[in-house]
């Protein structure tokens, strides 16, 4: 008994004419320009003879507009899963070349499937987006289509890692699922993002713009803040997913892949006091001390280019995965605006469901002061930040720098808003306000009865820097765990990491938190 | 590694080679750790300091945040290199400094030392 060779023919001849539709000269123009066709993007991310794929022989059953009987490879989406190392991930590709990606039913149908079987197995999601958008031919169909992707996204968010990688066009209500998502990477110059294009925003507004100005990887990293990441190309987004995930647990029930067998070094780095000016108006560059402090000096940042007040990212301590909060004193002096406090509780968020410990580090002068910030509403931006950080049950150190000024230092995850441990440098200044304008409230009718008002203000603000703008009355008061050596840092932080990471806190059980928004 | 050894059980000796194995020997698949990306090389040097968005109308180069103007290090007509520090505000009891945001000439100065600017105010420009 053997197997009729034409039904085998016939197999190879499907699988080909499935896989192999893109013309050679058309797969060269689109190398040149950094892009890889769908399956290419595939076979990038996994280890090689690891996916599978699922329903390479799905078909649409759309049959207005011409759609009958139309040929569409495996309608327009590449869909299943594989291996990098030991860990499986769920993966998707929109197929440009297939009617331009568009979405429709059976599209979708695909993509909701690949990411129910995520959930159910518990792996990591990545998600090319490269899409014209709905499929308009089959109507309300496409609409539900991807209303049945946004309701998975939601599923699965806080479950699994889910990570988008727009890598071509991504507009109208397809934008919706990147956003929906924990990280989202642009391609530079092939990937835009918008709800509406700038044909329809002149014909709404009478407006001009430009695909640039309103949906460009450059301007989503730096101003929306919709992305998070900026790849130069195909093969750069895949390596940023790579190491994305190379600090993130399959899943919400996992650790990050922590690594406990690295010693951690009790040495003192002395190299670190260079870092910090003599004087404390002077910024203090806090990439050089996070670089300082990290395993290797390495640290992957995200939203790099937006709100560069703050810092945020990954790192280890001594192989301990961590997310790194930091305030970044050189860009607007560090104070929290409301794009900052969007960043740093959308991070802390991330962190939180994927049990991911905290290191923050603080250098912060208050909350930024204007007219401007007060109507966009910083209390309700900035209350996100309290909130992210108080909810956040994973292991938290806390070293204060320098300044740490009023409710910017409880919003920097102070040991009331849940801090395990929180060190603090001798140049740390911890206090209610700055010493001018504390003197100035506190002294009054001194200070009207004064000879020499600015002389005796001057005085007077020194003796209050001098007692309370110290790290001492805080850790008088019991707020802070230590004051410590700067050369101290990476040890204590690394030490004090490894005993949290058993921690266990029970909360009230509810649906979830009202976080203001 | 294969080591002997000679046991004796209920009186009668045996001799038994142990293999010890690696605690990777168990292991199917070592966990991913990927080459280090372009965006973050293995270097401690390599945190890349992020560039500002493009400042709007090219050459101008704004205030990140309201403050008082402290120093204006260029003059017109000298030419400025990308990242140069080009002025420093006075903000929040911080000294803020102001880097230029492309490389040219500085074509205009808008505002002078003391001067109380705007966040997003021009400062000067760079043609």
């Amino acid at each position: 008994m053997t197997i009729k060779p034409e039904l085998m023919e016939t197999l190879r001849k499907k699988r080909a004419k499935i896989s192999q539709h893109i013309a050679p000269e058309k797969l060269s123009t689109m190398h040149a320009k950094g892009m890889l066709s769908a399956r290419e993007r595939i076979d990038a991310l996994f280890d090689a003879g690891t996916f599978q794929e699922v329903g390479m022989h799905a078909r649409h059953n759309a049959v207005h507009f011409g759609m009958e009987g139309k040929d569409l490879p495996a309608d327009g989406v590449i869909t299943g899963s594989g291996y990098l190392g030991n860990q499986q991930i769920a993966a998707f590709c929109q197929d440009f070349s297939v009617m331009a990606g568009s979405l429709g039913k059976m599209q979708a149908r695909k993509i909701s499937r690949a990411m129910r079987y995520a959930l159910k197995t518990g792996i990591p999601v990545v998600a090319f987006k490269d899409s014209g958008g709905a499929r308009i031919q089959e109507g309300v169909d496409a609409l539900s289509g991807y209303g049945d992707v946004f309701y998975a996204n939601v599923l699965l968010s806080g479950v699994v890692p889910q990570i988008a990688v727009v890598c071509g066009p991504c507009a109208g209500g397809a934008a919706y699922s990147p956003a929906l998502m924990d990280f989202v990477i642009m391609t530079r110059n092939n990937s835009y993002m918008c709800l509406t294009g700038p044909e329809v925003i002149k014909a709404v507004t009478g407006r001009t713009t430009t695909m640039n100005e309103i949906g460009s990887a450059e301007m989503h990293a730096a101003v929306s803040g919709n992305a998070h990441f900026v790849a130069e190309d195909d093969q750069h987004a895949i390596d940023l997913v790579k190491h994305i995930l190379s600090y993130l647990p399959s899943n919400n029930t996992e650790d990050p892949p922590h690594d406990l067998s690295t010693a951690i070094e009790e040495t003192t780095d002395h190299g670190m006091n260079d870092l910090i000016p003599a004087d404390p108006s002077e910024p203090l560059e806090m990439y050089a001390v996070i670089r300082r402090l990290v395993d290797n000096g390495e640290l992957l940042e995200v939203h790099a280019s937006f709100a560069r007040n703050v810092i945020v990212g990954f790192a280890r301590f001594s192989g301990v995965v961590v997310g790194i909060v930091a305030n970044q004193p050189m860009v607007m002096a560090g104070a929290l605006d409301l794009n900052a406090a969007d960043k740093v509780a959308r991070f802390v968020r991330t962190c939180n469901v994927f049990n991911i410990p905290l290191v923050t580090l603080v250098d912060v002068p208050g909350f930024l002061p204007g007219v401007e910030e007060e109507r966009g509403g910083i209390i309700r931006h900035g209350a996100k930040m309290l909130f992210a950080f108080a909810s956040c049950t994973t292991p938290k150190i806390t070293v204060i720098l320098r300044k740490a000024y009023g409710g910017s230092y409880l919003a920097m995850c102070s040991q009331e808003l849940g801090a395990d441990m929180v060190f603090a440098w001798p140049t740390a200044e911890i206090a209610v306000m700055g010493a001018d304008a504390a003197v100035k409230m506190l002294y009054r009718k001194d200070l009207d009865k004064a000879e020499d008002r600015a002389a005796r203000a001057a005085e007077l603000a020194q003796e209050y820097r001098d007692e309370f703008a110290s790290p001492y009355e805080a850790a008088a008061n019991f707020y802070i765990t230590d004051v410590i050596e700067p050369g101290e840092t990476r040890s204590m932080i690394s030490l004090a990491l490894r005993k949290t990471l058993g921690k266990r806190e029970l909360r009230p059980s509810k649906k979830h938190g009202n976080m203001p928004m | 590694m294969s080591r002997n050894f000679k046991i004796t059980v209920n009186g009668t000796e045996y001799d038994v080679a142990v293999e010890e194995l690696t605690d990777g020997a168990t292991q199917i698949m070592p966990r991913y750790t990927p080459a280090p990306v372009a965006a973050v090389s293995a270097a401690p040097a390599a945190i890349a300091v992020p560039k500002a968005a493009p400042a709007a109308g090219g050459g101008a180069q704004v205030a990140q945040m309201g403050g008082v103007v402290t120093q204006i290090l260029v003059k017109a007509g000298q030419s400025v290199n990308e990242g140069d520090k080009i002025a420093e505000l006075e903000a929040m009891k911080m000294k803020v400094p102001v880097t230029a945001t492309c490389s040219g000439t500085v074509s205009a100065i808008h505002v002078a030392v003391g001067d109380a600017v705007e966040g997003g105010q021009a400062l000067l420009t760079i043609a």
